[in-house]
């Protein structure tokens, strides 16, 4: 049996082909400054993968980029504003095709979960109430992804990582979205058509 | 920078005529990301300038170049259906009646990223008629790039989505990584070798079927008949002949005659020709 | 020509229909398995149904199995359209009576070439019987 490297060459492979037939773009690195932690306000969608391997792979970028990126997918025109539960929904299902295709590209019997999408800024947000399962987020925020991709979304950047369970911590100096201020959504709570 | 309409529209007027492929509008982007790296080579500043160069002045090379650029992940497997399943259905049993040697051979003259042969190695692997039976698949191209992809036998998920029967992507092919793999036999049923349509074909022996689909229409008259002249040399006296969907011998050769075969059509060398 | 589209997520259900109303068919949703096996009972009986696998309730392999279950439903044409991308995932869903399988992300153009292979692409409107 070989073994699949979970590199940023595979990862690459996978958003790049996201990109371009989900979002009809370019998936074009970013060439900016390496975005340090999550900015703040953030939208952040992931989902898990356990069995053979466990882990995260999770999507943030600023929620003026979700909204862009949402119109991408959904090919919505200028003139129609998505409301945020597509807008979350949207990324979620991006990051949901990111990680089946991972999945897919690993070794082993590994089984996807459904994705979890938070919006989460520290301040206008803080008095709503934490969800455990982003919560559970939150404390993954201090691995080092095992891989990570920085994309050029119309000038902002799309931070794609992939998050193994076993991935050392860092020690300090990396910041961490707010856990006290986010809300959070999983596709259980939005089922109806 | 933004591709222009007016360069849009030319690109996808020409990739519509020289491969039957046709890019949506919303595919701007895919000619712009595409199209970059030859305008660069081309010493244009922007793919604007690059197309207009195109557009001034005819260069097959060239053209060839953006059609192949355009056409990645655009190529689908079992390419306009219809003569796959006229080969499984008729032409493949027709020509085992006829050979004791239990041996035939296909020339894919024009094969690109390797999706015709490969799916005419499925088609073989999967007519009844042709259990046991030896078929050699010779697939040539003039690009040694696309020879190398096509040889190396992997392909992108947005790749394998096109136009490949999910029971059939299963029987063929294996996961490698962010990639699909085609099978060993498969892989063993197709020769790769670089060959350019207007030169004198190098020594290849006879063949049973030949698709020359697409390829045609990159050239003038005289060289169209001088090349369907050396196919006809080529193909044994009851071989079959495929174009592309659009294309006939029509006037270019009349040694040809046009026979149906299942909802398809293909050529046949006349009686009086053979 | 009807279809049932079957996805937990809103987006993709969107874009699935999309496709599906421009080259002629009627859409219904829904929005897990469940959701699918009452809209199916309520009936119009749909002629294509695109499946996603991970959901919420029931997943789209159990949907399969259930309605290959029903013999009112044995002509229903099964398509899963879905991430879950590896060799033995697609086996799975098409023994168990999954006729198509499209792996996301996918081309509005494969998903119409897998219509095509089903012979589900309908005809031009005006030479649509009834």
């Amino acid at each position: 049996m070989t073994t699949v490297a979970l590199d940023d060459e595979l990862v690459g492979a996978v958003v790049e082909q996201v990109w371009e037939s989900l979002l009809g773009a370019v998936a074009r690195p970013w060439a900016g400054p390496q975005p340090a932690g999550a900015t703040v306000p953030t939208v952040r969608a992931q989902v898990r993968l356990s069995g053979d391997w466990n882990g995260l792979v999770r999507l943030t970028c600023d929620p003026a980029t979700a909204e862009t990126l949402a119109a991408a997918m959904l090919m919505s025109g200028p003139d129609e504003a998505l409301p945020e539960e597509d807008v979350l929904d949207a990324v979620g299902e991006v990051v949901n095709v990111v990680g089946g295709n991972v999945k897919g590209a690993l070794v082993g019997r590994t089984s996807l979960g459904l994705p979890q999408v938070a919006l989460a800024a520290r301040a206008a947000l803080a008095a709503l109430p934490a969800l455990p399962a982003v919560a559970d987020d939150a404390a993954r925020s201090l691995a080092v992804p095992t891989s990570r991709c920085v994309l050029d979304w119309h000038g902002a950047p799309v931070v794609v990582e992939v998050l193994g369970d076993d991935a050392p911590d860092v020690p300090d100096g990396r910041q961490q979205p707010d856990s006290s201020s986010q809300q959070a959504k999983t596709r259980q709570e939005k089922r109806k058509p | 920078m933004t591709i222009a309409p007016e360069a849009f529209t030319f690109v996808r007027d020409l990739v519509r005529r020289e491969s039957a492929i046709v890019l949506d509008t919303g595919k701007e982007y895919l000619v712009e990301s595409r199209l970059t790296p030859l305008a660069r080579q081309a010493g244009q500043v922007d793919v604007n300038a690059f197309v207009s160069a195109l557009r001034s002045r005819y260069n097959p090379v060239l053209t060839r170049q953006v059609v192949e650029a355009l056409t990645t992940n655009e190529t689908s497997w079992f390419r306009d259906g219809d003569p796959f399943a006229a080969l499984r259905s008729d032409l493949f049993p027709a020509l085992a009646r006829n050979r004791p040697s239990r041996q035939l051979r296909v020339w894919c003259a024009a094969c690109s990223s390797g999706q015709e042969p490969y799916s005419v190695a499925m088609t073989a692997l999967d007519t009844p008629a042709l259990t046991g039976w030896k078929v050699e698949i010779v697939a040539t191209d003039l690009n040694e790039e696309v020879l190398a992809r096509a040889r190396a036998g992997t392909y992108s998920q947005l790749e394998v989505n096109r136009g490949l029967p999910a029971t059939t992507l299963v029987r063929h092919f294996t996961r490698d990584g962010a990639h699909w793999r085609i099978t060993p036999a498969l892989a063993a049923a197709v020769t790769f070798r670089p060959l350019n349509l207007v030169r004198p074909f190098p020594a290849m022996g006879t063949f049973d079927v030949v698709l020359l689909r697409n390829v045609l229409i990159y050239f003038d008259l005289p060289t169209k008949r001088d090349i369907l002249r050396r196919v006809r040399q080529v193909l044994s006296p009851d071989g079959y002949l495929f174009l592309g969907a659009a294309e006939m011998t029509m006037g270019v050769d009349d040694s040809w005659e046009r026979v149906p075969a299942g909802r398809s059509s293909v050529y046949q060398v006349r009686g009086d020709a053979r | 020509m009807r279809a049932l589209v079957v996805d937990d997520s809103r987006a993709m259900r969107r874009i699935v229909a999309r496709i599906l109303t421009g080259i002629g068919y009627d859409v219904v949703e829904a929005g897990d398995g469940q959701q699918a096996l009452d809209v199916l009972a309520r009936g119009p009986k749909p002629h294509l149904a695109c499946i996603d696998w991970n959901m919420p309730v029931m997943d789209g392999l159990s949907l399969v199995v259930r309605v290959r279950e029903n013999p009112q439903w044995r002509d229903i044409t099964l398509m899963m359209v879905t991430t879950e991308s590896e060799h033995s995932q697609i086996v799975r869903a098409l023994a168990a009576g999954a006729h198509e399988y499209l792996i996301k992300p996918f081309t509005s153009d494969s998903l119409r070439e897998k219509l095509d292979l089903l012979g589900l692409v309908p005809a031009p409107t005006g030479e649509v019987a009834s």
